[in-house]
C-alpha cells in the first residue's frame, strides 16, 4: 500500500481542502439527522 | 413470474433519464478530461467533483421528497447551462464552473431518482435502466473532450434534456409512490439495514476502483468496458425483478469474484465479472428505498453518499494487484452475505 497525493494535497491546497471536507461532513451528518427522523416518522 | 414485455412497457422513465443520465455524464466528462489536462488540477478537480456531485444529493433529495413540485430537473438544466457558458466564456477561476456543474448534477440525479422510483410500482427496471445510462456517458463525455470541439458546442445538448425532463413527469401521478418497496425481511433493525446497504455500497465503490484491467489498452476496449458495465447496472434491476432481488444479490456478488481475479489480461473474462459486479447498484437502492418509503430521494442520496466515501480512499491510497484481488474475494463474500441477510426470499 501506499499513500498518494498526501502532499501535494496539503501542501498546495490545504484551506480549499480543509472547507471541503468540514462541508462533506456537515452533509453527510445532515443526512444522519434526516435519515434518523425519517425512520421514526415510517415506524409510527 | 413478471412479464418481461409488461416490465419494459412499464420502464418509460425509465428510457427518459436513461437519455438525461447519459447527457449529464457526457457534459460532467467533457469537461473533468479537458479541465484535467492541466496537471494542476488533475486531482483536485475530481476529487472535489466527487463530492460535491454526489454528497449533497441526500439533502437535495430530502427538499425534493418534501416539496415534490419543485422541478429539480429543470433547475439541474439550468445550472449545466452556467457552468458551461462560465467555462466557455469567462476567465473566472475552473472551481467555480465545477462547483455550478457538479450542483447541476446533482439535481438531475435527483430528479431521476424520483421519478423513476415513484413511477415504478415498486419494480427496480425503471431506476436501473435510468442509472445504466452514466456509464455510457462517461466515455462518451471522455472522448470527445479529446477533439477539439469548443465546449459551448453542448450548451444545445444540455437543453436537450428539458423535453425528457418534462415528460417524464406527465408519469408522476398524485398517486404514485414507492410503497411497494418491500425488499427487506421483517423484523431487522431499521438503522442496522441502512447501515449495512451504506456499507455495501461504499464497499462496492471502492472495489470498482481496483478491479484488474491491464488488458484495457485501446479506445474501443475503453468503451467496451464502460458500456458493459452500464449493461450491468441495467441487467441488475431486470434480472432482479424478473427472477428476485435475493437471488440476484448473493449470485452476482459471488460469481464475480472469480472472473474480476482472473480477469487482468483477459478482455472477455474481466468483462464478465465486471457485468456482474455493476448488477449490486440497483439492488442496494432497492434496499434503501424500502426502509425509507415516504423519501426516496434521500434514499438515493445514501447511495451516492456510499460512492463518494467508497472513492474517497482511492485519491490517497493505492494498493498492489495482490492487495486487490485480496479485496475483491473478501469484499465480494462479505456483501453477498449481507445482501443475503437483510433481502426478503424471493417468491416463487
Amino acid at each position: 500500500m501506499r499513500l498518494i497525493y498526501y502532499n501535494d494535497l496539503i501542501r498546495n491546497n490545504e484551506l480549499l481542502f480543509w472547507i471541503y471536507v468540514i462541508i462533506m461532513i456537515i452533509i453527510i451528518l445532515l443526512t444522519i439527522v434526516f435519515v434518523r427522523k425519517e425512520l421514526k416518522n415510517e415506524s409510527k | 413470474m413478471v412479464n418481461i414485455k409488461d416490465l419494459f412497457k412499464n420502464s418509460k422513465t425509465g428510457y427518459l433519464y436513461f437519455y438525461i443520465h447519459f447527457v449529464v455524464e457526457i457534459v460532467c466528462f467533457f469537461y473533468l478530461s479537458r479541465v484535467t489536462n492541466n496537471s494542476a488540477f488533475i486531482w483536485l478537480v475530481p476529487f472535489i467533483y466527487d463530492g460535491l456531485a454526489f454528497v449533497p444529493q441526500s439533502i437535495i433529495g430530502y427538499i425534493s421528497d418534501k416539496y415534490p413540485k419543485i422541478n429539480m430537473g429543470l433547475i439541474g438544466v439550468i445550472l449545466l447551462v452556467i457552468s458551461y457558458l462560465l467555462y466557455g466564456l469567462t476567465n473566472i477561476s475552473v472551481y467555480i464552473s465545477l462547483v455550478i456543474l457538479c450542483l447541476g448534477n446533482a439535481f438531475l440525479h435527483v430528479s431521476g431518482a424520483e421519478d423513476t422510483l415513484r413511477a415504478s410500482n415498486g419494480k427496480l427496471s425503471p431506476a436501473a435502466i435510468f442509472v445504466s445510462g452514466g456509464s455510457f456517458g462517461v466515455v462518451s463525455g471522455k472522448l470527445l473532450a479529446r477533439t477539439s470541439l469548443n465546449p459551448l458546442i453542448l450548451i444545445p445538448l444540455i437543453l436537450t434534456i428539458i423535453p425528457f425532463v418534462l415528460l417524464s413527469k406527465t408519469y408522476i401521478k398524485k398517486d404514485s409512490n414507492t410503497n411497494n418497496f418491500n425488499y427487506v425481511k421483517e423484523g431487522l433493525n431499521p438503522n442496522v439495514v441502512i447501515f449495512v446497504a451504506v456499507l455495501v455500497v461504499i464497499i462496492r465503490g471502492y472495489m470498482g476502483y481496483g478491479i484488474p484491467t491491464s488488458w484495457n489498452k485501446t479506445t474501443l476496449q475503453l468503451i467496451i468496458f464502460f458500456c458493459t458495465m452500464g449493461l450491468g447496472k441495467a441487467l441488475g434491476g431486470i434480472l432482479s425483478d424478473l427472477f428476485g432481488i435475493r437471488k440476484v444479490a448473493i449470485i452476482s456478488c459471488l460469481l464475480a469474484i472469480p472472473f474480476l481475479c482472473f480477469g487482468d489480461n483477459n478482455m472477455f473474462i474481466s468483462l464478465i465479472g465486471v457485468m456482474f459486479f455493476s448488477m449490486t447498484m440497483a439492488i442496494t437502492l432497492g434496499i434503501l428505498v424500502s426502509k425509507l418509503k415516504k423519501k426516496p430521494g434521500l434514499a438515493f442520496g445514501l447511495t451516492t453518499i456510499g460512492l463518494f466515501l467508497g472513492t474517497a480512499p482511492i485519491f490517497f491510497i493505492k494498493l498492489n494487484m495482490i492487495g486487490n484481488i485480496i479485496v475483491i474475494i473478501v469484499a465480494s463474500i462479505l456483501c453477498s452475505i449481507a445482501l443475503g441477510y437483510i433481502l426478503k426470499g424471493d417468491k416463487k
